[in-house]
């Protein structure tokens, strides 16, 4: 047992240690993708503001609450859950995308978990300018209390990152899970306060208590929107952390020679 | 000091037959057992290797030879710590290089210069140590502008002399390669056999997987038959 969290911990580090193997391509997959496009990524960006604009006119009557915090709300919370699920979703492709190069080099896996959180982080931060832009157009504007979304960030992608290297290994061996992830993908989004506030729930609210990606989305999207996260959030994001972290480490440490033999 | 150690290495490959690789499967056969568990969880192992035992240190030369399936490539994989081996044991110390793909993690959309970069990225280097050998890759390409263009727009010929610069361009201690190498048209192939023999006596341990007896001949001091 020892050992095997050993093997996975000097995994990980050595991932760590060759940061440009997972910097450099993951920046480098981004490039590429986008290549031939005149406004690249930006895209993204244009397409998520337009999604978002439309969707908030639409779901604020539907609720029939305010658009000046309704739009806020949504636009935050369906960034921060795309890419969180494109992070779930893409390391369910398990390491196959990956395949000619673990059977030709070997490289710590965890390499290959940081270059597509890479290629994602990048995403989101084209993403982050239509938070900005309806936060100081239709909200209140940014505080000081904002700046308290980045430490909680870190700690979402460190989870994302453990829960990645899980998905990654599992999805690899037994190849059709990657099905049932993205169907549940889907199930928790219409679960999790992202669409609807939680608020809504009135005496039910045991739906979002016990929901982890409820406390993961509200510990960024509150100091955004002026209100301190609770200490649950806090709770239950750094209780999810201990948790993945350690099995993320186990399974590396048993798995890890194992994954060249099921591509 | 460069050195490779394996001890009665076995190498086995589970086959996961179509039924045992979901989780249904697996959680049915342990669920039920008896007669379905057996059928389920029935996965065949193909053998490549079996009781190897192999050291090799400075100055050896090793030929692999066997027909297909003897397991050559799985050596190769092996020494290079990419399979862990069923049971035995592995000790190889010395940086390796493997040519036994050269035109590993090529992007078609990416330029011949991105491609160099992004190669020697995988293979280990830092960004600042390409920087220092880009341009003797670049030469030796004789690629010229067209190294800044998509290596989609390149022939056949001219990805594998990109892949073969880059491959040949770091030194290592222990190198792996399945067949010679022979790349290019007619002028460039004596330039490139050049390289690659200088390339292989740079280095202090030579593994080559071959089916021609006068390859073996003409680089191993011994030769190994699977």
């Amino acid at each position: 047992m020892q050992s095997i969290l050993k093997n996975g911990l000097t995994e990980i580090i050595k991932a760590l240690e060759n940061h440009a193997q997972w910097l450099y391509l993951g920046v480098q997959d981004i490039k590429l993708r986008y290549r031939r496009s005149i406004i690249g990524p930006w895209w993204v960006t244009i397409s998520t503001g337009i999604m978002i604009m439309m969707l908030s006119f639409l779901w604020s009557k539907i609720f029939g609450s305010n658009i000046r915090t309704y739009m806020p709300f949504f636009a935050i919370g369906f960034i921060v859950w795309n890419w969180m699920s494109s992070i779930v979703t893409e390391s369910a492709n398990g390491f196959f995308p990956f395949q000619s190069a673990i059977r030709q080099i070997k490289l710590p896996f965890p390499v290959f978990i940081l270059r597509l959180s890479m290629r994602l982080l990048i995403v989101l931060a084209h993403n982050l300018v239509v938070i900005f832009l309806v936060l100081l157009i239709i909200g209140n504007g940014l505080s000081w209390l904002s700046l308290l979304s980045i430490p909680a960030f870190v700690l979402i992608q460190l989870n994302l990152l453990c829960l990645s290297v899980i998905i990654a290994i599992f999805c690899t061996r037994f190849q059709d899970m990657s099905q049932v992830v993205s169907t549940f993908t889907q199930i928790i989004f219409f679960f999790t306060p992202i669409l609807w506030q939680p608020e809504t729930l009135k005496g039910k609210s045991y739906l979002v208590e016990f929901n982890p990606v409820h406390h993961w989305i509200e510990i960024i999207r509150a100091p955004l929107l002026g209100s301190m996260p609770s200490v649950d959030n806090w709770l239950w994001s750094l209780g999810t952390l201990l948790f993945l972290l350690v099995t993320s480490v186990y399974a590396l440490g048993r798995y890890r020679s194992r994954i060249a033999f099921w591509l | 000091m460069p050195s490779i150690h394996l001890q009665n290495v076995t190498v086995q490959f589970p086959i996961y037959s179509f039924h045992s690789r979901s989780l249904k499967n697996s959680l049915v056969g342990k669920i039920t057992g008896g007669e379905i568990g057996r059928d389920v969880s029935n996965h065949v192992a193909v053998t490549a290797l079996q009781e190897l035992t192999l050291h090799l240190k400075e100055g050896d030369r090793l030929g692999v030879m066997g027909p297909n399936g003897a397991g050559k490539s799985t050596l190769l994989r092996v020494i290079a710590g990419i399979y862990e081996p069923t049971s035995g044991s592995v000790k190889v110390e010395g940086r390796i290089a493997s040519l036994i793909d050269i035109s590993l993690g090529m992007e078609s959309e990416a330029s011949g210069f991105e491609n160099i970069r992004m190669r020697g990225v995988m293979m280990g280097l830092t960004l600042r140590q390409i920087k220092s050998l880009e341009e003797e890759i670049a030469e030796f390409t004789e690629l010229g502008p067209y190294l800044n263009m998509p290596i989609r727009s390149y022939s056949t010929g001219m990805h594998m002399r990109l892949g073969f610069a880059v491959s040949t361009a770091v030194p290592a201690d222990i190198l792996l390669m399945d067949e010679w190498l022979s790349v290019g048209d007619e002028a460039f192939k004596v330039k490139a056999e050049k390289r690659l023999e200088d390339y292989v006596k740079k280095s202090s341990i030579l593994v080559i997987a071959s089916h021609s007896e006068q390859t073996i001949k003409k680089l191993t001091n011994q030769t190994l038959k699977l």
